[in-house]
């Protein structure tokens, strides 16, 4: 049975007419910061000083991208930002979905049990210092697992992909487990697929936050090699130093917003050539091929 | 008698084995996750005496002094305590009450856009703001609500009113931070109900709609029931964060005019901070709001397990 | 779906890539043993008198170092820079892998009991270390002895011996080589429109707190840009400067703990703060005043002021250097008009003649002060003040540690002055090692080798005008422990009644007392009788 646009048969009416005004207002508000990130980073530094909001820049220049692109070290950020967003992604996405599967079979013994185990991690943790020392004595410090353990899965993560597998209803699973087949291929084989829209969602939040990640780069790798794309940013942006910092260097300049816009553009660009991907998954209902009599 | 009782445990214990061993295989699906937690949070958590101890690098975290509840005295002995604490949890009860519906109502808004592609754009350009941090949407809010430039102002002065200095007056600030909460998160929060609704079964839409159901009725009845269980989950971590009351959001839109609406838990620690970096006391700060966060969503637990057979439930 | 399977596999046999790749490097990076790396110039081993003279080359030094670099990460090993200074002082320096820039990172180091022989740079919450017994002591008299020049440029710029040597001591003891510079002890300036002066018909410098006044209604009222509407401000009015010379006209700066006839007071409390504060109220009230200055930040101030919206900035001249280009506060206004002026106002007097600029009050055991670890040994101790005082007695060598190699890092104009190259920054000198060694207490004569005449202009006055201090006027041997702990209560009553005062919400006079008694009730009153013991007793 294929999903039906169950909306191709009705006529419009004034109820579209007005969410489609009223999504057209608020696309234009979604979009205006993004751009005018965007616009601010190819202006010049005299009209991103100018007062007012940006829309048309009198002048297209790709000073701040020169800047920002100036040393290699943003490529090798680059590439260890994609390697743990692609790795710790799909990692997170096997062990978060298996964990959910498991918790969501009512009949699992200590299931309550298990389930609140996880939750208190939620809200208990040791802060800085022990998490540090606790990576120091694993060994982890100075390595790029360092990046991509820490946040291998996590109890939010895990209950609302719970609920959702938990919503999706027995039929499936007992079919299949009548045809005789084992456990652990129905998980793989049968809830997977069915599952695509939290897996959809899942990867998009945690590719994100590793896409995003400064801090734990900060103080477990030790190696420039080991640099990730945020921290390479973040350097270009003087304001997160002290000012006494600042008064040290005789060549500090201030950064101009132009190369903050820029530094924004750069890291947010491959997210929105990603994103289509996996939006498709949730963007329609895709119960495709699945009960049928 | 008592071999009877010792049977029946046996029995009960040798069946609870049968049961384990049958659902062996869900336990191997949770032994990744469950070796993560125990490295990873369960390890480390010993940490959190440091709320309680003096402490000294040189000793390390087990060899610091004990303090007892020096930290928290400290917090809650300042003269800012109850005005902090008030403006988070009123802050966080706005929020709970206005931008954490948005994303359900625009999810659902988003669901009855006709066009395909132009859905899709709707929704990929609602998520947009959420990666502009909240440095540079501070300034771009503060143009628009600027008394002497901004649009908002302008607005108003063509109904004959006064310009407002939104981010200076405590009457309105909250507002603001409530409205460009939503503008900045509402997108990117309907991601997950719009996920929670594609994977509800068009049949029962098709009939529904031989049934003769409106578009308002195959909403109420139909598309959000579906979604409860999402729905409640969030509400119950929304309420475990409580004491969150969005520090990266405040920070960059507050001034000391506004301090006695918007100052909240965070900002003040923050400031304190700025002073001398005092990591045992930001772990008794940070305790003490987990410790509350917890209470509520134990609270909001045993309220679910008695709807609906426990159907919400948490745990 | 067969796709998600293979991406799968694909993501795990990267990990297993990832973690094989850098099991191998965890033997070689994060620890902070030492593995000896043979140095450029001096011979590792041999005792053999070089070519028969009389001295002995020994062996090089070897010293564990946490450096700072200038770009914000953890400096680089191995740059020519580290290698010139190895050469010089036969020395072998072994950088440690911290990021002794940001805070976290460099607590982390000690939080997992690292330890070196010499930090160029103190850690955050140095007090809190040294109380900890992590550092060891140093000789008040061997520092003077071994590094006169370096002791006379501190002193220059502190302004006073006694007090130098008062303020480098914690609970007595020396820890620390005492560091500042140049920018960190001028005092800020306030640049006026002169193109605006000459507009609205001021010919004469305003000496007087009235003529200053005067001035600030002129901006308001006579449209100084000529473009036929009202709209600029005398005055900003913001961010850390913002009155300036209003407070020094007075005598004080706001928000600083004084000792005046013996006392110790907080000037947010005294009867000149709110006679200031009514000034400043008068002038927001008429006008004067940007009242939008509550919410702007430094970025919004310096937009304003590029476009020509007030006429009196207050600020560093740090900021005003050649060297910032376009970002340069003086460069941002001429860029859009080419026809500014500015001058650099000295500060004014007030209705009982006093005069003064904001100044921090010196402090030497920030930044770039160098600790010692507790067992590092005399010899250490003494290498590195031989090579500091080199550093700040030796132009040559500075000049190449600190600006770089001539030709690729800077030109030298006809007149001697340096030239820094446009496409010079932080990381090129990282790379080369620039920065981190070379931390110097730079005094005027050598600041003065990057800068033009305007430039010179600027931070002169700055060092010479009269001053207030900021924060504290006099010399504590150690920490407050209630300040640590009230503080923060104390700023928010002030920072609170300070803005709702000058914007006008509240009458001064008839709110002055319940809000004195508000900053006591917060801490002031511990906060103070500690410091007045601490006073009493240093």
């Amino acid at each position: 049975m294929v999903a039906i646009n169950r909306n191709t048969t009705r006529r419009w009416n004034w109820f579209d007419g007005l969410i489609t005004a009223f999504m057209t207002i608020a696309v234009i508000a979604f979009l205006y910061p993004f751009w005018h990130t965007l616009v601010l980073s190819f202006s010049t530094p005299a009209f991103a000083t100018s007062l007012g909001l940006k829309f048309i820049p009198p002048e297209v220049t790709f000073d701040a991208y020169k800047v920002v692109f100036q040393t290699n070290i943003i490529y090798i950020g680059y590439g260890n930002t994609l390697l743990r967003t692609v790795a710790g992604t799909a990692l997170t996405i096997v062990v978060t979905y298996c964990a959910a599967y498991a918790l969501s079979r009512r009949s699992l013994p200590f299931r309550s049990t298990l389930t609140f185990l996880i939750v208190l991690t939620m809200f208990f943790s040791g802060g800085l210092i022990p998490m540090f020392l606790v990576m120091k004595s694993y060994g982890l410090v100075g390595t790029k697992l360092a990046l991509i353990l820490p946040m291998l899965t996590s109890a939010w993560n895990i209950l609302i992909a719970r609920n959702f597998i938990a919503s999706i209803g027995p039929e499936l699973e007992e079919a299949a487990l009548v045809d005789g087949a084992h456990p652990l291929k129905i998980v793989f084989l049968v809830m997977f697929p069915v599952s695509m829209p939290i897996i959809a969602v899942l990867t998009i939040w945690t590719a994100v936050a590793h896409w995003n990640a400064w801090f734990d780069a900060l103080i477990y790798t030790t190696s420039e090699k080991d640099i990730v794309l945020q921290l390479v940013l973040r350097r270009l942006l003087i304001d997160t130093q002290t000012e006494s910092t600042i008064l040290q260097s005789t060549v500090a300049e201030t950064t101009s917003d132009t190369i903050k816009a820029a530094t924004i553009i750069v890291s947010i660009l491959p997210i929105i050539c990603v994103y289509p991907f996996l939006q498709k998954h949730f963007a329609k209902g895709i119960m495709v091929g699945s009960v049928k009599g | 008698m008592q071999s009877s009782i010792e049977g029946a445990t046996i029995r009960r214990s040798s069946r609870l084995l049968k049961e384990v061993w049958k659902n062996r295989h869900y336990y191997i699906l949770l032994l990744p996750a469950i070796l993560f937690f125990i490295l990873f949070h369960y390890v480390p958590m010993a940490g959190v005496s440091l709320a309680f101890k003096q402490f000294s690098y040189a000793n390390g975290i087990w060899g610091s002094e004990w303090v007892g509840f020096k930290h928290f005295e400290r917090l809650f002995g300042s003269m800012s305590f109850y005005e902090i604490l008030r403006n988070t949890l009123l802050i966080s009860w706005y929020r709970l009450a206005f931008v954490f519906v948005s994303p359900i109502a625009f999810a659902l808004l988003l669901n009855e856009l006709r066009h395909g592609m132009y859905k899709r754009f709707v929704q990929t350009a609602s998520y947009l703001p959420h990666f502009i941090s909240w440095v540079v949407l501070g300034g771009i809010i503060a143009e628009l609500l600027s008394p002497s430039r901004g649009v908002v102002n302008t607005i108003i002065g063509w109904f004959g009113f006064e310009p407002i200095y939104f981010l200076a007056d405590p009457a309105y600030f909250r507002s603001v931070l409530i409205v460009s909460d939503i503008w900045q998160s509402v997108g990117w929060g309907s991601i997950i109900y719009l996920a929670a609704i594609a994977g509800i079964h068009p049949d029962q839409y098709e009939s529904a709609a031989i049934d003769g159901a409106s578009r308002w009725q195959k909403t109420r009845y139909i598309t959000v029931p579906s979604i409860l269980t999402t729905i409640v989950i969030l509400f119950i971590f929304q309420l475990g964060g409580i004491m969150n009351a969005g520090f990266d959001q405040i920070f960059n839109l507050y001034n000391p005019s506004v301090y006695k609406v918007a100052d909240i838990i965070d900002t003040y620690v923050y400031r304190v901070g700025l002073v001398s970096t005092n990591y045992d006391y930001t772990t008794a700060v940070g305790l003490f709001k987990n410790v509350v966060g917890f209470l509520l969503v134990v609270l909001a637990n045993i309220v679910t397990s008695r709807i609906r057979e426990g159907e919400y439930k948490l745990w | 779906m067969l796709k998600s399977r293979y991406l799968i596999v694909i993501a795990l046999c990267l990990t297993l890539l990832a973690a094989c790749s850098t099991g191998s490097k965890t033997s070689e990076q994060g620890s902070p043993s030492p593995s000896p790396k043979p140095s450029a110039g001096a011979s590792s081993n041999s005792e053999k008198p070089a070519d028969g003279a009389a001295t002995v080359p020994e062996k090089p030094l070897k010293i564990r170092m946490v450096a700072s670099s200038g770009n914000g990460q953890a400096p680089i090993l191995g740059t020519n820079v580290q290698k010139i200074m190895e050469e010089r002082f036969n020395i072998e320096i072994e950088l440690l892998p911290v990021n002794a820039t940001t805070a976290e990172p460099y607590s982390l180091f000690f939080a997992q009991g690292g330890s070196a022989d010499v930090y160029l740079t103190p850690p955050p919450d140095v007090n809190k270390l040294i109380d900890q017994g992590l550092f060891r002591k140093l000789d008040v008299n061997q520092l003077y002895e071994r590094m006169p020049v370096w002791m006379s440029k501190v002193e220059s710029l502190v302004g006073d011996p006694e007090l130098a040597k008062k303020l480098m001591l914690y609970n007595g003891e020396l820890y620390q080589i005492p560091y500042t510079h140049g920018p960190l002890t001028e005092s800020g300036l306030f640049i006026v429109r002169k193109d605006w002066m000459d507009k609205v018909g001021i010919t004469q410098e305003p000496k007087t707190l009235d003529e200053f006044e005067a001035m600030l209604k002129a901006f308001t009222e006579k449209d100084p840009d000529n473009n036929g509407k009202n709209d600029t401000y005398g005055i900003h009015g913001g961010q850390r400067y913002n009155f300036n010379y209003l407070w020094g006209a007075f005598g004080f700066i706001p928000k600083s703990y004084y000792a005046r006839d013996g006392k110790v007071t907080y000037t947010s409390i005294l009867p000149e703060y709110k006679e200031a504060l009514k000034v400043a109220q008068r002038w927001y009230k008429a006008g004067y005043v940007d009242p939008e200055f509550v919410t702007d930040d430094r970025t919004k101030q310096r937009n304003k002021w590029s476009e020509g919206k007030f006429g009196v900035l207050a600020d560093n001249a740090f900021w005003m250097d050649s060297v910032r280009g376009e970002n340069g506060v003086l460069a941002m206004v001429e860029l859009k008009n080419s026809n500014a002026e500015f001058l650099f106002l000295r500060p004014f007097t007030g209705p009982t003649g006093l005069s003064g600029s904001f100044v921090d009050f010196p402090d030497v055991r920030g930044v770039a002060s160098i600790l010692f670890g507790k067992d590092a040994s005399d010899e250490v101790v003494a290498k590195i003040m031989e090579m500091k005082e080199a550093l700040a007695s030796d132009w040559d060598l500075y000049k190449r540690a600190y600006y770089g190699v001539e030709g690729e890092h800077y030109t030298v104009k006809a007149d001697g002055k340096l030239e820094i190259s446009p496409t010079m920054n932080n990381d090129i000198g990282a790379a080369d090692g620039l920065i981190t060694y070379a931390h110097m207490p730079i005094t005027l004569d050598w600041m003065k080798m990057t800068m033009t005449e305007r430039d010179e202009l600027a931070h002169k006055q700055s060092q010479e005008q009269p001053t207030v201090y900021n924060r504290i006027d006099f010399p504590t041997a150690g920490a407050n422990i209630a300040l640590t702990e009230k503080g923060e209560d104390i700023l928010k009553v002030v920072d609170e009644y300070y803005i709702n005062a000058v914007t006008g919400k509240v009458d001064i006079d008839a709110t002055w007392d319940a809000y004195v008694q508000s900053a006591l009730k917060a801490g002031l009153t511990a906060v103070l009788a500690e410091y007045q013991k601490m006073y009493e007793n240093y």
